[in-house]
């Protein structure tokens, strides 16, 4: 019976890795360029189920990037995460999951000058400067003239 | 009993408020165009150095005859402001020194007529200054897919001459867009990464302090030098002990040391003093001078700032 109930959890216990790996997200992302006011015009791309990626997660994954990876292209060259220290990350976990929330904030941040896929992903507009900047007031990230 | 309790708690509030909010002296931030950039434009002067030629920009007519600087200054200092560092504007700080020394030329005392006063010290140092100076550079170059900007972001520590951030890169040949355009995005997509190593260092400022640079000579008129033993220890020693207790975790480096001279360079500064008060090179010198002035020392010291970052004190008279 004890065998039985080790080969029970073993099984739970796999099955979940199985199901957290597929939930694993894969985006390509490349920045087109750097418009005025503060807007980074990005292309998403979803690596692992292109056809089923809605805009939705085309725009958070777009914010997700500007906030923990950052991009590089030869139109917008090296670009930093606005996250950059460990501090920044850990203090941002305690508004992640409200910022991200079906009507979090996050969506301010966006826009999208069309709702369609082409072959290529979506086409996505993040205002970054209003992003650091909120950012700032809520003390997640330092502003330049902190301390001054 | 509750008036007396009333009046503790108030001044343990202001204390406890100036200690909190104590801030640092807010650098100044300038933008000048590089010397190589107003050398390839031939916005330079030419004058004659005691037998050597030599060439110094000339901003004055960079900013007004050139017609790209302005637009490239008031992006970044836009950007700037954003980020809540107003820019230092060189070509208005240039006006208002002109301005200023055409108003103390015809400045006099209306009981003797005498005329303000000015060293030709002070007379050479009376300079557009800034605590950071950062320096841009581009080019313009026409290749067979169209323009391509090539653009450099730096700035410098006017206090050690360092260079605290830079930004640069080349943009993508373009054959549709203006230069004005190719030039703001030039600078859109550099300016994060400058911003972020400013960042860095405000930071490192923050925790080890400002670095400054301090000198302390002598008058070949003293009748003693830094070598003289007071209390059994050299000056030198004496100067040295200070600075060890007086520097931010003890960090300076004497890069030179004689009985006329000791240069201490990348010494950490605290940015606020003890009474919560902002601290500048300045300000050090004087607590130096102070020290030298009392006793055992009783020293007469001069105090001299060179830039922003430079202390000069002088003993044996003022």
């Amino acid at each position: 019976m004890k065998i039985h109930y080790n080969y029970s959890f073993a099984f739970l216990l796999l099955f979940c890795f199985v199901n957290c790996s597929t939930k694993k997200e894969l985006y390509q992302i490349n920045c087109v360029s750097i418009e005025n006011e503060g807007y980074v015009k990005l292309k998403i791309t979803n690596l692992i189920k292109p056809l089923e990626y809605q805009i939705e997660s085309a725009n958070k994954d777009a914010v997700k990037s500007i906030l923990y990876s950052g991009y590089t292209s030869t139109q917008c060259q090296t670009q930093k995460p606005i996250l950059r220290q460990l501090t920044d990350i850990e203090n941002f976990k305690k508004i992640q999951s409200n910022f991200f929330s079906k009507n979090g904030v996050w969506k301010t941040f966006v826009r999208n000058d069309s709702n369609e896929q082409n072959a290529t992903g979506f086409e996505v507009m993040v205002n970054k400067d209003q992003l650091r900047k909120y950012l700032e007031e809520k003390q997640i990230i330092k502003s330049l003239n902190n301390g001054f | 009993m509750n008036m007396k309790l009333s009046y503790l708690l108030l001044i343990a509030c202001l204390s406890i408020s100036t200690t909190f909010f104590a801030q640092a002296k807010k650098p100044t931030l300038m933008i000048l165009p590089s010397d190589n950039w107003c050398e390839q434009r031939i916005f330079m002067t030419e004058f004659d150095n005691q037998g050597t030629k030599q060439k110094v920009p000339n901003y004055k007519q960079a900013f007004q005859e050139d017609t790209e600087i302005g637009q490239v200054i008031s992006k970044i200092g836009s950007l700037m402001i954003d980020r809540g560092f107003p820019l230092k504007d060189a070509e208005q700080e240039l006006k208002a020194i002109e301005q200023r020394a055409a108003e103390d030329n015809m400045t006099a005392s209306t009981a003797s007529g005498a005329g303000l006063s000015e060293s030709p010290l002070d007379k050479l140092k009376n300079r557009a200054k800034a605590d950071i100076v950062i320096q841009i550079w581009w080019k313009v170059t026409k290749s067979d897919q169209g323009k391509v900007v090539s653009f450099v972001l730096e700035a410098f520590d006017a206090y050690t001459s360092k260079r605290i951030a830079a930004a640069s890169g080349n943009g993508t040949p373009n054959t549709t867009d203006i230069v004005p355009v190719l030039l703001q995005n030039a600078i859109l997509a550099n300016i994060d990464t400058f911003a972020a190593q400013l960042q860095s260092h405000f930071d490192d400022m923050f925790t080890s302090g400002r670095e400054i640079r301090l000198t302390v000579r002598k008058w070949n008129s003293w009748d003693k030098d830094l070598e003289t033993e007071i209390g059994g220890e050299e000056i030198t020693d004496h100067i040295t002990t200070w600075m060890d207790t007086n520097t931010v975790q003890g960090r300076f480096n004497k890069t030179d040391a004689s009985e006329s001279i000791i240069r201490f360079e990348q010494v950490r500064i605290p940015l606020v003093d003890d009474k919560n008060k902002a601290l500048d090179a300045r300000d050090f010198g004087k607590k130096l001078q102070k020290h030298l002035k009392a006793a055992p020392y009783n020293f007469e010291v001069k105090l001299m700032t060179r830039g922003l970052g430079e202390a000069i004190l002088v003993l044996g008279e003022k």
